[in-house]
């Protein structure tokens, strides 16, 4: 029974989890002062018209009728309307959601697997100059903050060197020219694409390289591999062994960085002008467009839940220790 | 004929931020073939650095200063690492690792691990090297299809196996195990001498054995060399070494390493500690601890010099030939029990008649489980089927001014005992007497007063104290927390108690400036400052060394007379505990299985887990014969236990009535033993005051 | 501290270690100096240590030895607005689109960062090791509890939720640092509790625990002394991260305009559109925010040299 026992109680547990996350943020967002319908009152609307939007949205109904609402639409697929577009929340967040991620997860991704090789590479080589000053050059990078490193960027391969464009997913010819999918298929969008996917590569390598390195050291300093040393065996194979080991901690915290990632691309989107999420919270905070807001939420949150999920179950491969009863 | 190895005039130096260190000086020793060769020492002397010229591991900043290394004639000190791991590495010379329970790598199957090793020394196939892999865990006792499993799921004692096969894997000539069994219990230990014992008569091998344990090596090595402070002290054949010892560490050594056999010897501890490393070694390094140092011994290293007629026995030490005559002189005859007794029997009547501190089938069980789906599961469909029941029905009666031991493997339960007794954890059931009043009835103030008469002195003198405290800071602190008088006189006091003198220069020190030896006795200090009742010790010589543990041991002791307290005392280890105690109890998975006056329980044990238990023991003595003790397995863990006896699965004498739990059976004398070969059944007319729970539990 | 004269007499607590030669042997005393000389030895951290130094100099004194007003705008000789100046003598760091200098209001923007870090990294590191110690030294439910509850705020986007808060409950100083401290405080209070699980089976903890010592008396002084160098640490990366998140929400103008913070002063340049040109304005405050983060930063990190451990977590 277990194995499968095992991944059912997992899908239920996750199942839940978004559950009680996503009512949390309706709740959350209910008890926001300063709605859609205040804002449009500020801006001079008369309070007929507040009560016509608020009926419109059914705000004026009970908490819990909303409530009930909201979620029989959502397991219906229907996350709402967004208030500033006026089309389906759906329809807003995924060209974005899209937009974005095509930055996020090959840059995380290729900032891993670069951070998590240096790293290694310091780690394993004790009292050398890498080791000693190699650390140097990944703080100064964590300690930049991400938009400045865009900044930078901008600054010389933009302004300066006149490389490559100053910002946006593509000029607006591609736009118009292209639709859906297609834009990706531009060499016009990759020319574009470059510098924010460095500033991702750059910015979330500091993580790795640090995990990895701290990791590689206490692996080399366990018994198997004093014990593979005097085995004799060879020094890439030894190398091999103990990134093995090693990168089990750094695959942990994959979810959550790329988790993290998505929403810290809300600076990066910013400074290179580029149409993903962070933008679109931007824009969304600003007009108070409360569904938007509480559907990208969940996105993030369901993504932590769900990346742990394929994370522990990726373990449970690597990792022949870790039975699935034991948990 | 010419010897397999032979180290000659060896100096090995590590290189520190605060200067060199010389780790080993003019070290010489030569092992030939098939031979087990025995290293000893106490820790820091040496012994593993010297193990690490031989098989090029010694640390990066450790250094050959001098001499050579001669494997098979050829000289092979100077080896690069490419050069060893061709020629010599596992082919050759393969290793025993000191802690065979981590060294296999958890993410590969044992067979892809022997690929590996062959892969990198030979041009073998895969197909070969597991066939090899599969003989070898034949020989070892290991089931040969095993050989594709991961190492967490081989136990501990099959990894020890495991490692002994793999260092078999490319048929070398010589094997070098370090310190392999200084991590296993008794049992363990003597399953892993058994099988190297036995391999010597199927296998051609010579044995570089090192350990700090003189007892194994006189039982399993031709020859030996005995270390100190990095010089090699004396060598040559085991027997002529405990027969005529030439140097006075040997001599000294000999005479600290208790002997179960005789229980009533007085142990004598060495002064002084193993020295520290220094810069250069130009004297005898045991001269500062030497009885009969003379000024000459501190000016230069005294050569190492053949005893006359023995070409193989040879001693460092410019009075070489009068160790025998200054002992006779200055030294008691090494007792073998029928002078006046001083360990065991010494103090067979010691304690009173009354109770201080009384358990009364006391339980303590945990619960496994810590999810929210589990407990319900288990609150629904009943009970608390997987709880570990660490102590399970325990009867102890420790009297006024009496010491009791309670011994047992690792995961026996004798821990979570006496953190039971002292309040860290619940009893599930049962109850705990001190001085007439239940604990269970104990209101705050009682508990503190407990807290004040009950004592504690831990195993691990490396963080018994608090780094951040001085002695002073250390020793006021109970005073503190109990409100009383902090005065300077009472910790100036106490520290004479534990025979650290002068006490005003040890009052000062930081925890780093004492030695591991003077750490337990400022931590038996903090437990003797309040002027306690009664002193919980767990372990408290485990973890130093012999020459140490004599001291400590009869200062417990002497205490004990002096100040009437009275003392529970829990160990892993029979020899020190018959040392020290009046009374034994041996716990064996929760329960106590056997209890008695230690010379009853030494002379006539009724368990068959306490017979197993004092045949394990290794005597130290070549000329003894020891049979191994027939004990397969392992304890197995405390959850799953069924209802039957715990023991019946590894017992010799297993019988169709152990299915059902047996109870605690007088054989006379206050001797008490929990197995059904001990009583008669189905009579239940013998008495049997305390009773434990039988059979048809829960 | 408890040193007694023979008498008897106690005079325990704060004033009794405050005399002089009764600090020099206060343990804590003791062992913060003798860790600060291991801790300087390295001319890396000295180095680091100097650079903090400073900024802590522009911090306080700022104001005071700024050359000029941050606000005044300069004119030139033809009555026209000191636009955009590259460094000269007179503007070491040039002028802003303003015809401000620039690097009198660097000397001016070091105090407002300074101070939201260093609160931030306090605030972070006081709840990291109120919950971190709590679950690690009671264990058990309360330990349950407070890692669910750390288990949640880790699944809080940080700046996402920071601009939602922001933007619905108004802007401030404040609460900007108290939103931070009360998400960043998930990074260590785990590292804190493994680190408390692992002391907590000291011996020397149990053995004042078995002497019937208060929960507080074995925190105050058998835990927290042996946290000692790992709050510094987690002080000094707290301090940081809130340093660049609150520049970062001051750059998507997240911010209280009247503070002239760095990272407003990377949000106006950005903004005048003369980021390419006037590279002393945009940039010089981006690398003062960053070289900052990695004085204080690398200052932490030298505890992993002292104490020879790795603290990779954050």
């Amino acid at each position: 029974m277990s194995q499968l026992y095992y991944y059912a109680r997992r899908t239920v547990v996750s199942v839940l989890l978004i559950f009680a996350i996503a009512t949390f943020l309706f709740f959350a967002f209910r008890f926001m002062p300063g709605d859609y319908a205040t804002l449009l009152l500020q801006q001079g609307a008369s309070p007929e018209q507040v009560a016509k939007v608020r009926q419109m949205w059914g705000l004026d109904q009970p908490l819990y009728v909303q409530y009930f609402k909201w979620l029989g639409n959502m397991l219906q697929g229907n996350a709402g309307m967004s208030r500033q577009f006026n089309k389906p929340v759906l329809e807003v967040v995924l060209p974005a959601l899209r937009n974005s991620l095509i930055v996020a997860l090959p840059g995380v991704l290729v900032a891993f697997v670069l951070g998590s090789l240096y790293g290694a590479l310091m780690g394993s080589r004790p009292n050398s100059f890498l080791e000693r000053y190699g650390i140097i050059p990944p703080n100064v990078v964590g300690t930049t903050p991400d938009f400045f490193i865009g900044i930078l960027l901008l600054t010389v391969f933009s302004a300066w060197l006149g490389w490559f464009p100053s910002g946006s997913i593509a000029t607006i010819d591609t736009l118009t020219s292209t639709s859906g999918w297609g834009l990706y298929l531009t060499t016009d969008f990759w020319y574009h694409y470059t510098l924010p996917f460095l500033t991702v590569v750059i910015k979330y390598m500091y993580y790795p390289t640090l995990v990895m390195r701290g990791s590689v050291v206490e692996v080399r300093n366990q018994e198997f591999a004093t014990y593979q040393r005097l085995l004799g065996l060879g020094k890439w194979r030894r190398f091999r062994h103990i990134m093995k080991h090693a990168s089990l901690p750094v695959v942990t915290v994959l979810p959550a960085v790329t988790a993290t990632s998505i929403s810290g691309l809300v600076l990066i989107e910013i400074v290179f002008n580029w149409p993903g999420i962070g933008q679109l919270l931007l824009t969304s905070v600003f007009a108070r467009d409360t569904p938007v807001i509480q559907f990208m939420f969940l996105l993030i949150a369901a993504w932590i839940v769900i990346g742990n999920f394929i994370v522990d179950i990726a373990y449970t491969i690597i990792d022949p220790r870790i039975t699935i009863e034991g948990e | 004929m010419e010897p397999l190895l032979e180290i000659d005039d060896l100096d090995i130096t590590y290189r520190t931020s605060s200067g060199d260190l010389q780790a080993v000086t003019d070290a010489s020793v030569s092992i030939d073939a098939n031979e087990y060769y025995g290293l000893v020492g106490e820790s820091g002397c040496g012994k593993s650095t010297l193990a690490g010229a031989v098989t090029n591991s010694l640390d990066q900043n450790g250094d050959i200063t001098g001499g050579t290394v001669t494997y098979r004639g050829e000289e092979i000190q100077d080896y690069s690492e490419k050069e060893y791991n061709e020629k010599i590495r596992w082919k050759e010379i393969a290793v025993i690792p000191q802690s065979a329970m981590n060294s296999l790598n958890p993410l590969s199957r044992i067979s892809e691990q022997a690929i590996e090793v062959a892969e990198a020394h030979t041009d073998w196939s895969d197909e070969t090297a597991v066939e090899k892999l599969e003989e070898l865990f034949g020989v070892v006792g290991l089931p040969a299809s095993r050989v594709h499993d991961y190492p967490h799921q081989f136990s501990g004692g099959m990894k020890q196996r495991a490692i002994i096969a793999f260092s078999l894997l490319l048929d070398p000539s010589m094997i070098i195990a370090d310190e392999p069994t200084t991590a296993l219990d008794v049992i363990m230990q003597d399953q892993f001498l058994k099988h190297l014992d036995e391999l010597r008569e199927i296998r051609d091998f010579s044995l570089l054995f090192i350990t700090h344990d003189i007892a194994v090596v006189f039982e399993m090595c031709d020859s030996m060399a005995v270390m100190h402070g990095g010089q090699v002290a004396e060598r040559g054949d085991t027997t002529a070494l405990f027969d005529d010892p030439h140097h006075p560490y040997t001599l000294l050594l000999q005479r600290a390493f208790p002997d179960i056999r005789y229980p009533n010897r007085k142990l004598e501890g060495i002064d002084g500690t193993p020295p520290a490393l220094e810069s250069e070694v130009d004297y005898c390094t045991f001269a500062d601890r030497c009885p009969w140092a003379e000024p000459e011994c501190r000016e230069r290293a005294p050569p190492t010099e053949a005893v006359p007629g023995d070409a193989e026995h040879a001693s460092a030490c410019v009075r070489s030939d009068e160790v025998a005559e200054l002992a006779a002189r200055d030294l008691d005859d090494i007792d073998d029990g029928d002078g006046e007794p001083v360990g065991a029997d010494a103090d067979a009547d010691r304690g009173s008649d009354e109770s201080i501190l009384e358990l009364r089938g006391l339980n303590k069980h945990f619960s496994q489980s810590t999810n929210v789906i589990d407990t319900i599961r288990a609150s629904i469909f009943g009970g608390e089927q997987d709880a570990v029941r660490a102590v399970d029905g325990v009867d102890l009666d420790l009297k006024e001014n009496q010491i009791q031991g309670v011994i047992g493997e690792s995961g026996c339960g004798k821990s979570t005992l006496l953190q039971t007794v002292m309040g860290k954890y619940e009893p599930t059931d049962g109850e705990i007497v001190f001085d007439g009043t239940p604990v269970s009835e104990f209101d705050k103030s009682d508990w503190k007063e407990y807290r004040r008469r009950v004592q504690i002195i831990l195993q691990d003198p490396f963080n018994t104290l608090n780094p951040h405290f001085s002695v002073r800071e250390t020793l006021m602190e109970p005073l503190r927390i109990h409100d009383m008088e902090r005065s300077e006189e009472r910790v100036l006091d106490v520290l004479e108690q534990v025979r650290l003198t002068p006490a005003e220069e040890y009052i000062d020190r930081n925890e780093s400036q004492l030695s591991g030896g003077e750490k337990q006795r400022v931590s038996i200090a903090r437990a003797l400052i309040l002027e306690p009742d009664v002193i919980l010790a767990d372990e408290p010589v485990s973890m130093l060394d012999v020459s140490t543990q004599a001291s400590v041991l009869d200062m417990l002791n002497e205490l004990t007379d002096e100040y009437g307290v009275s003392m529970l005392y829990i160990s892993h280890d029979l020899s020190t505990v018959s040392y020290v105690c009046d009374r034994v109890n041996v716990m064996y998975l929760g329960r106590l299985v056997e209890s008695a006056a230690t010379m009853d329980l030494l002379d006539d044990p009724k368990h068959p887990y306490t017979r197993s238990l004092l045949q394990a023991i290794p005597v130290p003595d070549p000329h003894h014969e020891r049979e191994w003790a027939e004990l397969p397995g392992t304890p197995g863990d405390a959850s799953d236990l069924g209802t039957g006896c715990r023991f019946r699965d590894r017992c010799p004498d297993r019988m169709d009535v152990c299915d059902q739990m047996p109870r605690q059976a007088d054989v006379g004398d206050g001797h008490r033993a929990a197995c059904h070969l001990h009583y008669e059944h189905g009579s239940g007319g013998e008495t049997a005051p305390t009773a434990a729970t039988d059979g048809g539990e829960r | 501290m408890q040193i007694n004269d023979s008498s008897g007499s106690t005079d325990s607590g704060l004033l009794g270690a405050l005399r002089p030669e009764r600090l020099r042997d206060h343990y804590l005393f003791r062992n913060l100096s003798a860790s600060l000389r291991l801790y300087l030895s390295d001319r890396l951290t000295v180095a680091f240590l100097a650079g903090f130094v400073l900024v802590l100099l522009a911090a306080v004194f700022g104001p005071m030895i700024a050359p000029y007003p941050p606000d005044k705008v300069f004119i030139t000789s033809s009555g026209e607005i000191l636009k955009l100046a590259p460094p000269s003598g007179q503007h070491l760091l040039g002028t802003t689109a303003r015809g401000q200098d620039v690097f009198s209001r660097l000397l001016i923007g070091a105090r407002p960062t300074l101070f939201t870090g260093l609160l931030g990294g306090f605030l972070v590191v006081l709840i990291g090791v109120t919950i971190g110690v709590s679950a690690g030294y009671y264990g058990g439910r309360v330990d349950n509890a407070l890692m669910r509850l750390t288990d949640f705020v880790f699944g809080i986007p940080l700046i996402p939720t920071a601009i939602v808060l922001a933007a619905y409950f108004g802007v401030g100083t404040w609460s900007t640092i108290l939103v931070i401290g009360c998400l960043l405080w998930r990074n260590n209070a785990r590292v804190f509790r493994s680190q408390v699980l692992q002391i907590r089976e000291r011996e020397h903890v149990r053995a004042a625990q078995m002497l019937g010592a208060s929960d507080r008396y074995v925190i105050t002084r058998h835990i927290l002394p042996n946290l000692g160098g790992m709050i510094v640490l987690f002080f000094a990366l707290g301090t940081g991260l809130t340093i660049i998140i609150s520049a970062s929400l001051s750059f998507l103008g997240f911010a209280d305009l009247a503070l002239p913070s760095w990272g407003l002063m990377l949000r106006n340049a950005y903004n005048s559109g003369y980021m390419a040109d006037a590279w002393w304005w945009s940039l010089t405050s981006g690398f003062a925010i960053s070289l900052t983060v990695l004085c204080i930063f690398m200052l932490g990190r030298g505890y992993e040299r002292v104490h020879e451990t790795n603290v990779s977590e954050f």
